[in-house]
């Protein structure tokens, strides 16, 4: 597994890279976000967790979100990525936990965003993005993508451990 | 060993990324009006080809560009020119980019008001106006027909 600056010379945000793809995991899922044939496609193989949503109307808001989150993300890189703590959350254990399915609406006055960065926070000034998802659903077990994520969780995880670093020293996180 | 060399050590190993993520989230960030409006493009055309039936080959065709041209254009990532939009616009018969006319309205009140005080001096503004638009066109009329017909290069 290689892990990789994602700002040069930063050492503070690294990303796992995905090698079929030659880039990092974390301008992989940007790359994705605004690509519309990709979106319209994943769309399309996920109608069923859409509710109320046409497919384009899904399409629109993913990029809405993916704006919001980049502009967040830039924010933080251009003035002080030491802030990085503000954007990424622990990983709620109902994300990954059995709990009681409740389906998250994508409409209401407050709607939260499906767009997920995973993490892992070594200290509070250094996180590796392990990757991320469209997640239109409660549980990260739900659905084969974002099953696909914790399994990246653990694998970054168990490569971290090999440095010699132990469960208390690491954290998984998300950003939304 | 400490955390901290643990981590020392894990920095070692770490490389840059093959791309500059900061440079591509500026250039989304700069462009972003455009690049909405090209996103929303993509999104219309792939919606119709999909309520169609239609395969992205088959529009490039229509469009007499390259497969790869029109799978840039439904990627929403293209600054698209006015002549691309116009064809896309009559290969799949949809609007997608629409200037709204000029329009100038006039209220004409059903009984003016005597303070509104229309003036000879503007009734007589107007009609030089009028007749100096007349003059204008004439000349322009007088210069096409005495115009010169384009020469072949010899």
């Amino acid at each position: 597994m290689d892990i990789v600056r994602i700002i040069s010379g930063v050492n503070n945000l690294l990303s796992v890279f995905n090698e079929d793809e030659e880039m990092s995991e974390f301008r992989l899922l940007f790359k994705n976000w605004y690509d519309i044939e990709y979106l319209t496609n994943f769309f399309e193989s996920n109608k069923s967790d859409l509710d109320v949503l046409t497919i384009d109307e899904a399409v629109e808001q993913t990029v809405e979100d993916a704006d919001r989150l980049e502009e967040s993300l830039l924010s933080v890189a251009e003035s002080d990525t030491e802030q990085l703590q503000s954007l990424f959350k622990p990983l709620f254990p109902s994300e990954y936990r059995l709990t009681t399915y409740q389906r998250e609406k994508a409409y209401g006055t407050v709607r939260r965003s499906w767009l997920r960065v995973y993490a892992i926070r070594i200290n509070p000034n250094l996180y590796v993005v392990t990757g991320g998802a469209i997640k239109m659903t409660q549980k990260m077990q739900d659905r084969p993508h974002t099953q696909k994520q914790l399994k990246r969780l653990a694998q970054v995880r168990d490569y971290l451990h090999e440095f010699g670093f132990t469960e208390n020293d690491i954290e998984s996180l998300r950003a939304e | 060993m400490t955390k901290k060399e643990n981590i020392e050590k894990f920095l070692k190993t770490v490389k840059d990324d093959s791309g500059n993520w900061l440079e591509e989230a500026r250039y989304r960030r700069k462009n972003r009006a455009w690049l909405r409006k090209s996103q929303r493009i993509a999104i219309r055309v792939l919606s119709t080809l999909r309520e169609r039936g239609m395969q992205q080959k088959e529009l490039a065709e229509q469009l007499n560009v390259s497969p790869q041209q029109v799978s840039k254009i439904v990627k929403g990532k293209e600054n698209l020119t006015l002549e691309t939009i116009s064809k896309l616009e009559q290969v799949l018969d949809i609007t997608l980019f629409e200037v709204p006319e000029y329009h100038t309205e006039i209220e004409v009140p059903a009984n003016p008001p005597q303070s509104l005080n229309v003036t000879d001096r503007e009734t007589t503004r107007f009609k030089a106006n009028m007749k100096w638009s007349k003059l204008q066109k004439q000349q322009w009329n007088q210069s096409e027909s005495t115009e010169e017909p384009f020469q072949k290069a010899s």
